[in-house]
């Protein structure tokens, strides 16, 4: 690991300025000031040599009110960047009011980890594409832009099938992130151009030509607070997690899925993948296919396969184009045989 | 007939009791001292630097902005590297894990090649250090191989027959012609790596022209010969420590090249040096299990197997012939007429694989039990019944009686656990919900190894004993059995007992390895007890002793008394006439027919000297019979074993509790085997890709199911005095084919190649 220097922030104010004072904060892949919460990648990526911060930030201790808690506001669920998956994977009202939001953190990493890793961290969790994590391999764009993409030709059974591009095919490997953009969450950002809220939809970007650029994030910029809407959906809600074993794995493929119905008819319905894409991904094909639908496996599956259409799979992963939809459909029919 | 032993009088039953592990309060609180945490005065740290191209010539290696760091003491490269070592590799019966040492020349033969190691004053220096080193190579023009099952992988070679003499009776083809079922099919497995929990570590400390090393071992003896020839000292200036083991599984067994590197360095700056490799590095510094494939065709007739015709390819490297042969096994396993056999190996840019637990067996077991279910599909023959009509007690290449074989017995008792006969035989017949539910089974062999031992035991006039080898305890129970056996010899409380073991200055042993560590170092240790047995004797029964007169052969020794039936007397009394009250006696012992001079090629070469599985005039091996329950999601094709049980008959039994766990560990790893572990390989570049524990997946323990687990009673007088045939590595033989053949019996899918995943059975 290279040397740096650990700055300790107490307000969110603080954390920016001392971003500010590194004169080389535009890299995502940080050779310059990075923050640091949990990091429960950030350590892993700092001791493979992935990223090289100077300066690291840490934000844990930031005091100010918005990063912190769990509440209801109004019609909103309200979550505080800096509390740990575990805190808000057993809390009450999200078990009772989200059980998505709970289920996602639980599938997720391992009970240490969980104790460690904050959700704003969480949602930036970087891929676990081998190629990226080990610099010894030649090509990452990525990590290294413009030296091309081993992953593509090589072991890429664990690769993305959507939202891929010639220069990269990571999969984003975050379950929370799938909760989130299903029920159109939104998130409080603060740094040095002030505050501002984006949905969470517009945080991740898909690698196009600039796989090293992951989010919408500017330079400086701390995610304070994440609030999703409370709906019908959200409260009949689940989340499938497909993977090699029962636990502490990431996912082969995943669904976070919402389900309103009248009857069997379905009125509302949201549908989010993991496992499968480069960024956290809302299904809204299979959303529509099913919107207005009577749910029973054939429509469920139609809806699954409508998730799939624009897939592009590579030697290892043509399996996540079957296994993507099934995963659909086990959790549609899962959250039908409950009560509403 | 072989030598027979009268081991009715051992004085721990043929069911040992489950006494509690001797080090379990100081494990349990962290009193131990693994390898590394063995006390150095100011030591340096080391950290290694590897080239990833898999196959051409060093140009450079460039170590100037390491050495310009502050903390860094030195750089060990092939430009400075003083010792050359002639590599004595395990492949040729040497104490070394490979022939190949990185740092005697410029050759790259395998990607992860270690190149420089950077020695510092702190571990943070000796990273960054090790980070800066730049290697020049210029890449071969051939394009690298890293697995036999590659599109450019050559054609394989046979073994000489040095290596492996092919089993080949009866008229194969006639019986194959005959026969009422067949099969002729291809079985894989992938390339899998230990990954045990302590990784690689190796400190040394030169003190007065002598050498102390410490290095978590399979095999103290085997290294200290290893150091003391490279380093040219007597064999008493080296001392190798290894006291407690986090995980083995046979990749500790051997010596490997970072060690040579620690003691230089540490020679060269008159300083301890301590190294840990990190977790990637240990996938290309050592050992690990080569992917196979195997060619089996099989026969039954009227529901008994009749043939197997059994070729198994391994794969090993290019400058190393190390080939698990586990046909041997295969062609012995029922009592076939006719068998044939044939193990080939093809040569890739690789580090030289090697023992993975029941190395030759989980390969090819797999394909024999899996393709033994075929059979009994394809017959309409339940798998157990067939198991049991085909039975035989003379194994069938050469004719050889069995010591002793329990399998039918571990048959019959492990479907009794397991409730085997409530299966359905149709496949894909038990759905419960979304998943699809299958059992499936098979026979489990292990060949019983033993190797020369010794010990010395040391009685006390205030009765405290101190039980001494230098034998390993790997988390295995070593230590314990050692006391248990003792304590029960001698007569003493098991809190008298001391052992130490885990240090090549205690009495020579050979490796824990092959399942052999207990037979061998307890049948020493026996031995020992028996010679402390007759000084005591000769003390009570003497003239005016307590016992005067009396017949040795009534002496027995219970309740730290000796009795001759009618008087008794305390074990403490009969010590006025002994120098110290102290008794000391060394005991020994060798397999049967084995020469004293291998003995002393063990001690002073490292060479292994192994006796068994086949004897002149007998063969000799435990057996065992495992049952799974599998259910598979039918929209995920997610596999989860829902339960497990085994049945084992492996002559004496010391300690059923530590059986237990070792047993039950072999099989939950057999679920690894079969469903999660892979190492993948990136043929472009001839490289291991999955080299973490995030992404090389053990079997966590949301994967195991409740395991049951029956010992067989079984008596061997030939194996040796203890009648012990090892337990270490058959809970692990079948497992992987046991599941193999439920997800088939849940799906109707049959699956011949491992890890058996999702995406197969969508």
């Amino acid at each position: 690991m290279n040397p740096y220097t650990y700055v300790r922030a107490n307000s969110a104010d603080m954390a920016i300025d001392e971003v500010a004072e590194s004169h080389d904060k535009n890299s995502t892949s940080g050779q310059g000031a990075m923050f640091y919460a949990g990091g429960t990648t950030m350590l892993d990526l700092m001791k493979l040599g992935v990223v090289k911060p100077s300066r690291i930030i840490d934000i844990t201790r930031i005091e100010d009110k918005p990063l912190h808690g769990i509440s209801i506001d109004g019609d909103r669920l309200s979550l505080g960047s800096l509390v740990t998956m575990h805190e808000a994977a057993y809390h009450e009202k999200l078990r009772e009011l989200a059980p998505v939001l709970s289920d996602t953190l639980l599938l997720a990493a391992s009970l240490q980890l969980r104790h460690m890793a904050t959700l704003g961290g969480n949602v930036l969790q970087r891929t676990r594409c081998p190629y990226f994590r080990d610099p010894s391999w030649p090509r990452c764009n990525k990590r290294d832009p413009g030296s091309g993409c081993d992953m593509i030709g090589g072991a890429n059974r664990l690769a993305a099938v959507l939202g891929t591009s010639e220069d990269c095919i990571a999969m984003y490997p975050g379950d929370w992130a799938q909760a989130l953009i299903a029920f159109d969450a939104e998130v409080d950002i603060t740094g040095p151009g002030g505050k501002r809220t984006l949905a969470f939809d517009e945080l991740h970007r898909e690698p196009g030509d600039t796989p090293h650029i992951e989010t919408t994030l500017r330079p400086g910029e701390i995610i304070t607070r994440f609030h999703v809407p409370l709906t019908a959906a959200l409260k009949r809600s689940t989340y499938v997690k497909a993977r090699d074993r029962e636990s502490y794995a990431f996912a082969n493929a995943s669904a976070a899925v919402g389900l309103e119905l009248d009857g069997d008819t379905v009125t509302d319905v949201r549908i989010a993948i993991g496992g499968v894409a480069t960024k956290p991904w809302r299904a809204r094909e299979a959303e529509a296919a099913l919107k207005g639908k009577v749910l029973d496996e054939k429509s469920a599956r139609v809806a699954g396969e409508a998730a799939f259409a624009a897939a592009r799979t590579f030697e290892h992963n043509a399996f996540k184009t079957t296994l993507g939809p099934n995963v659909i459909v086990q959790a549609l029919l899962t959250l039908q045989r409950q009560e509403g | 007939m072989a030598y027979q032993y009268d081991i009715k009088d051992v004085a721990v039953p043929l069911m040992g009791k489950p006494i509690k592990r001797y080090e379990a309060r100081a494990k349990v609180t962290g009193e131990v001292h693994y390898a590394a945490d063995e006390p150095l005065s100011g030591p340096l740290h080391a950290a290694l630097a590897t080239v990833q191209i898999a196959t051409g010539t060093i140009r450079s290696v460039d170590t100037e902005a390491a050495l310009a760091l502050d903390g860094v003491r030195f750089v060990l490269t092939h430009d400075n590297a003083s010792v050359k070592p002639e590599m004595n590799s395990m492949t040729t019966g040497g104490p070394m894990q490979s022939s190949f040492y990185p740092l005697s020349g410029t050759d790259v033969r395998y990607a992860g090649q270690i190149v420089a190691m950077v020695v510092a004053e702190t571990l943070e220096d000796a990273r960054l250090g090790a980070s800066l080193v730049h290697t020049q190579v210029d890449a071969a023009d051939v394009k690298p191989l890293a697995s036999m099952h590659a599109a450019n992988a050559g054609e394989p070679e046979t073994l000489s027959e040095k290596l492996y003499k092919p089993a080949l009776s009866g008229d194969i083809e006639a019986t194959f012609a005959a026969a009422d079922a067949t099969v002729d099919v291809e079985y894989r497995t992938p390339v899998q790596h230990h990954n045990p929990l302590e990784l690689w570590f190796t400190s040394a400390e030169w003190h007065s022209g002598g050498l102390t090393a410490y290095i978590p071992s399979q095999w103290v003896v085997g290294a200290r010969s290893a150091l003391a020839g490279i380093f040219s000292l007597p064999t008493e200036q080296v001392r190798v420590v290894s006291k407690f083991v986090g995980g083995a599984f046979g990749c500790k067994g051997s010596v490997l090249n970072h060690t040579i590197m620690v003691a230089e360095a540490a020679r060269k700056l008159g300083r301890p040096v301590k190294l840990y490799l990190e977790r990637d590095q240990t996938f290309t510094a050592g050992s690990y299990r080569p992917s196979s494939t195997s060619h089996i065709r099989m026969a039954a007739k009227d529901g008994r197997l009749t043939a197997i015709d059994h070729r198994h390819i391994g794969q090993t490297s290019r400058f190393d012939t190390y080939a698990d042969t586990g046909t041997e096994q295969t062609a012995r396993m029922y009592g076939y007429a006719a068998t044939r056999t044939a193990e080939q190996v093809v040569r890739c840019d690789t580090n030289t694989p090697g023992f993975m637990r029941a190395p030759a067996e989980v390969p090819s077991v797999f394909a024999l039990e899996c393709a033994i279910d075929e059979l009994c599909v394809q017959s309409g023959i339940d798998p157990v019944q067939m198991r049991i009509d085909s039975d035989s007690d003379k194994e069938p290449v050469k004719g050889k009686p069995w010591t002793s074989r329990s399998l039918v017995q571990c048959l019959r008792k492990g479907a009794e656990t397991f409730g085997w006969s409530e299966r359905p035989q149709k496949a894909r017949s038990q759905q419960r919900g979304d998943w699809l539910y299958g059992q499936g089974m098979t026979s489990s062999i292990y060949p019983t190894y033993v190797a020369a031992g010794s010990a010395e035991l040391r009685l006390a006039s205030d009765l405290s004993v101190r039980i001494s080898a230098a034998s390993q305890d790997l988390g295995t129970g070593t230590y314990t059995i050692a006391q248990q056996l003792v304590a029960a010899e001698l007569g003493l409380p098991l809190q008298n007992i001391r052992v130490e073991m885990g240090d090549s200055d205690l009495p020579a042993n050979g490796v824990s390895g092959g399942s052999s560590g207990a037979a061998s170092v307890c049948s020493a240790v026996l031995d020992s007890c028996r010679r402390v047995r007759s000084r005591l004797i000769e003390l009570a029964i003497a003239e005016n002793g307590a016992l005067s007169g009396a017949d040795p052969a009534s002496i027995t020794f219970s309740d730290s008394k000796l009795s001759d039936g009618k008087r008794s007397v305390e074990m403490s009394k009969v010590f006025d006439k002994v120098p110290f009250g102290i008794i000391e006696e060394r005991g020994t012992w060798a397999p049967a027919g084995a020469k004293i001079s291998s003995t002393r090629e063990l001690y002073r070469r490292g060479r292994a000297a192994f006796g068994g599985f086949e004897l002149d005039d007998a063969i000799q091996a435990a057996f065992g019979a495992q049952f799974v329950e599998v259910a598979v999601h039918r929209l995920t094709g997610e596999v989860r074993v829902k339960r497990m049980a085994g049945a084992f008959a492996a002559g004496r039994i010391l300690n059923q509790r530590t059986a237990h766990s070792q047993l039950m560990g072999g099989m939950i790893w057999g679920i690894g085997s079969a469903l999660h572990e892979k190492t993948e390989i990136d043929d472009r570049y001839a490289r291991f890709v999955n080299t973490d524990l995030g992404e090389y997946l053990v079997t966590v323990n949301a994967d195991m199911p409740k395991v049951s687990i029956d010992l067989i009673e079984e008596e061997d007088t030939i194996v040796n005095p203890l009648g012990v045939k090892g337990i270490g590595e058959i809970g692990i033989v079948g497992t992987n084919a046991a599941i193999a053949n439920a997800v088939y019996h849940a799906t109707g899918k049959r699956l011949r190649e491992l890890p058996i995943r999702m995406e197969h059975l969508i």
